[in-house]
């Protein structure tokens, strides 16, 4: 990696670290919803459907 | 005062903080990471003030506006960054100045006392497990009660417990639930925690259960609403004072609950999608409402709304807090119902915006002093409207 730094003025600084704070949080959701994924598909298994759904023909057999 | 606590409640204590500081400060310390290892950036100034040495978020301390140096690894704001203080809706160049220039006898301060990672991780784990433990067992979805249960028992209750410090104050939590949020918040949080565990033991006779799970959810309400009004009583900071705090919070978590309870379900019925736009949309006006509050308050409010939509807090409050928590998951559950990834898109961005939001108004909160000092510039020079 390059050693160069380059001086920014503050405000671009700011809105540069801004970005990546929004990119990073992103990052942060999609990693989240993927766990949300498996925890939904392990309950699903240890606990079954919710009940009633498959009265209302929603569940998944 | 820790050195003397019994050895194993100090490494519980030390590592409860240890993980909240990392997991609160790891956001920014990567952000920062990437624009000064990435792309080589640094802000004006620093590199004639420290030529031979590059400050590494994440070995250096930080100076904080207050003056204070945080300790390596432990930055919840990257406040090295400066702040402009030019021009602002809310407050002008004088009262900016009273809260930046970090001069002890200027005392409008951020509140460092509640502020503190400890604090939004217990709020945030409290508001969503609750809600979800809630509007999951209105759908009969035992996985999202039992996740609501983990995250707000297991989570919130590790916190409470480490902020707790020593064994003996445990019964005092209690007392005084006429007076005291705090005593409030404990019993509800008992209730929950206590009928959330049994509701969830599939072994047990149904009434039973039923019951369990009416006082969980009696526990839950509070629960969701109890943050901000405890907020609401701290006198002493103005921005947490509007009675928006706590519909603000409270909307927010059912949103979120709405949201994370439908991404654990198979289907998403459709009064759970209508109840998370609903207090989506309702999360979203009252934080209108509540930066519209602030700015037409004292100078403490117009610098925490300064903070909120101008300031630091500005990435969390409306960025994160508004668009990533609540339109995102509003726009997909509008667009792509049935759709079991978008669903758990919606309920992660909806998580991540409470915690952030939480966070926000914490972290915007000012104290203020009593009597304001004497201005040397004319009133208003510096604001854009």
């Amino acid at each position: 990696m390059s050693n160069e730094v380059r001086e920014v003025d503050g405000e671009t600084y700011k809105k540069a670290v801004s970005a990546a704070r929004l990119g990073v949080i992103l990052g942060v959701v999609g990693a989240l919803s993927v766990a949300v994924r498996i925890v939904a598909k392990a309950g699903t298994a240890l606990f079954g459907q919710e009940s009633g759904q498959c009265e209302r023909g929603t569940c998944n057999e | 005062m820790s050195e003397s606590l019994p050895k194993p409640i100090r490494i519980f204590k030390d590592t409860v903080e240890a993980v909240v500081h990392t997991a609160s400060s790891w956001v920014d310390t990567c952000a920062e990471r990437a624009v000064r290892d990435g792309l080589g950036w640094v802000p004006e100034g620093e590199v004639q003030t420290a030529p031979a040495h590059r400050p590494n978020p994440t070995t250096a301390g930080h100076i904080m506006k207050d003056g204070r140096v945080t300790p390596p690894g432990r930055q919840t704001v990257p406040t090295s960054v400066p702040v402009s203080g030019a021009a602002s809706k809310f407050a002008d160049t004088e009262e900016i100045g009273w809260l930046e220039s970090g001069r002890r006898e200027l005392p409008y301060r951020r509140d460092r006392q509640w502020a503190v990672p400890q604090m939004w991780w217990e709020m945030a784990f409290g508001g969503i497990g609750a809600a979800t433990y809630t509007v999951s067992s209105a759908a009969r979805n035992p996985t999202g009660m039992a996740v609501g249960w983990a995250l707000a028992a297991g989570g919130k209750g590790i916190l409470l417990l480490a902020d707790l410090g020593r064994p003996e104050r445990f019964p005092r939590v209690f007392v005084r639930p006429d007076t005291s949020w705090i005593a409030r918040g404990s019993w509800a949080f008992g209730a929950f925690a206590a009928g959330g565990a049994v509701s969830l033991l599939p072994f047990l006779p149904q009434p039973v259960r039923t019951g369990a799970t009416a006082l969980a959810n009696t526990g839950a309400v509070v629960l969701a609403v109890y943050d901000g009004l405890f907020l609401n009583h701290a006198k002493a900071v103005q921005s947490w004072l509007p009675r928006e705090v706590p519909a603000l919070f409270a909307a927010n978590a059912v949103q979120a609950g709405a949201a994370l309870s439908g991404a654990l379900a198979t289907t998403q019925p459709r009064w759970m999608r209508c109840l998370g736009l609903a207090s989506g949309a309702a999360s979203g006006t009252l934080q209108a409402l509540y930066i519209r509050k602030l700015g037409e308050g004292n100078t403490a409010s117009r610098l925490s709304a300064r903070e909120l939509v101008e300031g630091l807090q500005r990435d969390r409050f409306v960025v994160a807090g508004g668009m990533i928590g609540t339109v995102v998951p509003a726009v997909l559950t509008i667009c792509a119902p049935n759709s079991k990834r978008a669903r758990a898109v919606a309920g992660a961005a909806a998580a991540v915006g409470l915690e952030h939001l939480r966070r926000a108004v914490l972290q915007a909160g000012i104290h203020a002093p009593v009597i304001d000092p004497p201005r040397t510039r004319p009133i208003g020079e510096g604001r854009t409207n």
